[in-house]
């Protein structure tokens, strides 16, 4: 950590800015101590003056000038230091006290001794013109002010140093963090998509950070891990009719030709090319609406009514093949709603259905029964054909697969992981379970009641 | 009719300025957005056909301009961007078809057909095709005056076919306009309400209203041109 780094941190400007507020309020406190201790002292010595004024004055009204030169000896042998007391006749000789005579000044004011102390006093005429002071040296006042100036400046020094010392360890602190946020980042950005920034565990803003970045991370692995997934299904799966295609048209020019044998071939190409590229789009579309951006256009979509509209579709398509179509499903004031994407929804109604109806056999029956479970809509698509065995019965969510006996009839095995996506897009749950025969899909949705549509754009982006 | 197509690939421009000009269309083609924009403001033309992705100016900023500017010649996206949104941002911005890439030369003549007459159509409340008749706002279809029972599914097929008449319609220009779906079902939707609709059409099995065009789609037939 570099010495320009630290100062262009944010934590030591921070510590900055606090020291300087520091010193700047207990020279604030120091100041104020300062002058009201020398009030506190001048106002004590203004007590100490009066009262002895006071007694000499008496003194002297009770017995005469003797008797306050008596009092001014007495206040003289008390030993106090600080205090001096001159009693000068009106002809300027000292009667008593232990200051030398000077010129009769009234009021309070200094005067310097000749052993070189300072004194504070008020000067005062008895009413016979007699002269009294009455004073105190400043040693005391001074010194007090100059313990309070050495304690204060030690305060504000030790303030600094503790303030200096506390931010340069806090921005420390951050800053470790920071560079351990940045190391993360570097490491991500150079391939090692597994990293994570460690957390502490409290509810700092650095740890929110760090959960921030941990959680677009976790995002950005998803959408590689979705990336990684389609390629290796397009390589995968795209190579077989890829390769059947070429086989196709290498034996149209190879073999003998009949009048016929071209039209076949191209008939066969143009077959194989519309799988191929049907699987390619399903594969495409998967992988959109597992990248999950498709949150943000949520609606409230009206599920009665969109079985029924999927029901009139299928209908003549199940009497083809001689099979039975039925829906059970109530209609509550204001419609089953939950919020979805209606494209979507249709789409994940129409391939499980589809799914019975070229799965079932001919003649099944075929039953779609919407119920109303507390706060969830549930949907069942029941069909009483050969079922799916309970080993199988997650891998059919999976993309391409394909149960053994399905094998040869139409499909590309891309419904049910559509399915599969679009359920976990919308956070629904599916459960497939055995008929007894036959094959129940059970969806689950989270209810949205009519009143709750206000909120629908309240409904968190992304997954 | 006269078209103006916006597209940067050389090969599939002369794929289908060869295939409509078969049909009698004049195709006119440019490569590029900005000199497109240009010639559809101020050209004749009954018809765009735009892809997205161009050079200068993309089809969708190109349409938007265009639509801004007054110019309402019907538009069709001919492009490979087939994300979720990206159709319905296409129709959003002004587009009134969207056909994905790869496409059948068919596919994209029928639906040029179907743009045309769509926007030539005046507001129509009744329509009629020899002796059918089809009363849109009772929701009733007639034949000779004799009312057919048809479902409303049915009635919705019948009436895209029969705005449609004499044009082929393909099996997924049905499924996006009668269904509103716009994938490709793995089962016979089309085909079963087709045989409903037609079974209900003629009863006795004498006069063919529908034809299919093998590979292409359907027609509803007019009748002095089929008799």
């Amino acid at each position: 950590m570099s010495f320009s780094r630290q100062l262009d941190n944010e934590g030591i400007r921070l510590a900055t800015l606090l020291i300087g507020l520091f010193a700047f309020s207990a020279l604030l406190l120091g100041a104020m101590a300062y002058v009201i201790a020398g009030r506190a002292m001048g106002a004590e010595l203004h007590d100490f003056i009066s009262a002895d004024q006071g007694a000499v004055l008496s003194g002297f009204r009770s017995e005469g000038l003797s008797e306050a030169a008596e009092v001014v000896q007495q206040l003289t042998a008390v030993p106090r230091l600080s205090a001096r007391y001159l009693l000068q006749g009106r002809d300027g000789r000292a009667l008593a006290g232990n200051l030398a005579s000077m010129p009769a000044r009234v009021g309070t004011f200094e005067v310097r001794t000749s052993g070189g102390h300072v004194v504070l006093g008020e000067g005062d005429l008895l009413p016979d013109g007699t002269y009294l002071f009455v004073g105190e040296t400043t040693d005391r006042l001074a010194g007090a002010r100059a313990r309070i100036l050495r304690s204060f400046a030690l305060i504000i020094g030790l303030t600094m140093a503790l303030a200096l010392g506390a931010g340069a360890l806090l921005s420390a602190g951050y800053l470790r963090r920071i560079d351990a946020i940045i190391r993360t980042c570097q490491e991500v950005e150079a391939g090692a998509f597994g990293e994570r920034v460690p957390m502490r565990g409290s509810q700092g803003q650095l740890d929110r950070l760090s959960a921030t970045i941990n959680t677009m991370l976790d995002r950005i692995s998803t959408l590689m891990e979705s990336l990684r997934q389609v390629s290796s299904d397009i390589a995968h799966d795209l190579r077989t009719p890829l390769t059947r295609l070429r086989q196709r048209l290498e034996s149209a020019r190879q073999a003998p030709l009949s009048a016929t044998a071209p039209a076949e071939a191209i008939q066969g190409a143009l077959q194989d090319c519309d799988a191929i590229l049907a699987v390619f789009s399903a594969l495409l579309r998967i992988s959109q609406i597992e990248a999950g951006t498709r949150r943000a256009n949520f609606t409230e979509v009206q599920i009665d009514v969109l079985l029924r509209r999927i029901l009139e579709m299928y209908l003549p398509v199940a009497e083809d093949g001689a099979q039975q179509l039925q829906l059970h499903c109530p209609e509550p004031e204001g419609g089953v709603l939950v919020a979805g994407d209606r494209m979507l929804l249709t789409q994940m109604f129409a391939n499980l259905l589809e799914n019975a109806i070229r799965h079932a056999g001919r003649q099944a029956q075929i039953r779609i029964e919407c119920r109303l479970v507390d706060a969830q809509v549930q949907v069942q698509i029941i069909d009483t054909g050969p079922g799916i065995p309970l080993e199988e019965r997650d891998k059919v969510f999976h993309r391409l697969y394909r149960l053994e006996r399905s094998r040869n009839t139409p499909g590309n095995g891309l419904g049910l992981a559509l399915v599969a996506a679009i359920v976990k897009l919308h956070r629904f749950q599916i459960t497939l379970s055995d008929a007894e025969p036959g094959l129940c899909v059970t969806l689950t949705m989270p209810r949205l009641l009519p009143q709750e549509t206000a909120s629908l754009a309240a409904l968190p982006a992304g997954v | 009719m006269k078209v103006l197509l916006v597209e940067d690939d050389a090969e599939t421009a002369a794929y289908i300025c060869a295939g409509l000009g078969a049909h009698g269309i004049d195709v006119q083609h440019v490569a590029d957005g900005t000199r497109g924009r240009a010639l559809a403001a101020v050209g004749q033309y009954e018809a765009l056909i735009l892809d997205r992705r161009l050079p200068g100016l993309d089809g969708l900023s190109l349409l938007q301009g265009l639509r801004s500017a007054g110019v309402r010649t019907p538009a069709l996206y001919l492009t490979a961007m087939d994300g979720l949104d990206d159709r319905i941002e296409g129709l959003e911005a002004g587009g009134d078809d969207y056909l994905i890439k790869p496409f059948f030369l068919g596919e994209l003549h029928a639906r040029l057909r179907a743009l045309v007459r769509r926007s030539a159509a005046e507001v129509q409340t009744r329509l009629r095709v020899g002796d059918i008749e089809l009363d849109l706002i009772a929701r009733r279809a007639m034949r000779a005056g004799e009312e057919l029972p048809l479902l409303p599914q049915e009635l919705k097929l019948l009436e895209y076919l029969m705005r449609n008449a004499g044009s082929t319609v393909t099996r997924s220009m049905l499924l996006e306009h009668v269904w509103d779906i716009h994938f490709d079902p793995q089962t016979s939707v089309v085909e079963s309400h087709m045989s409903r609709l037609r079974a209900k059409l003629s009863p006795g099995g004498g006069r063919e209203y529908i034809r299919t065009v093998r590979g292409a789609g359907y027609v509803f037939v007019i009748q002095s041109t089929a008799r």
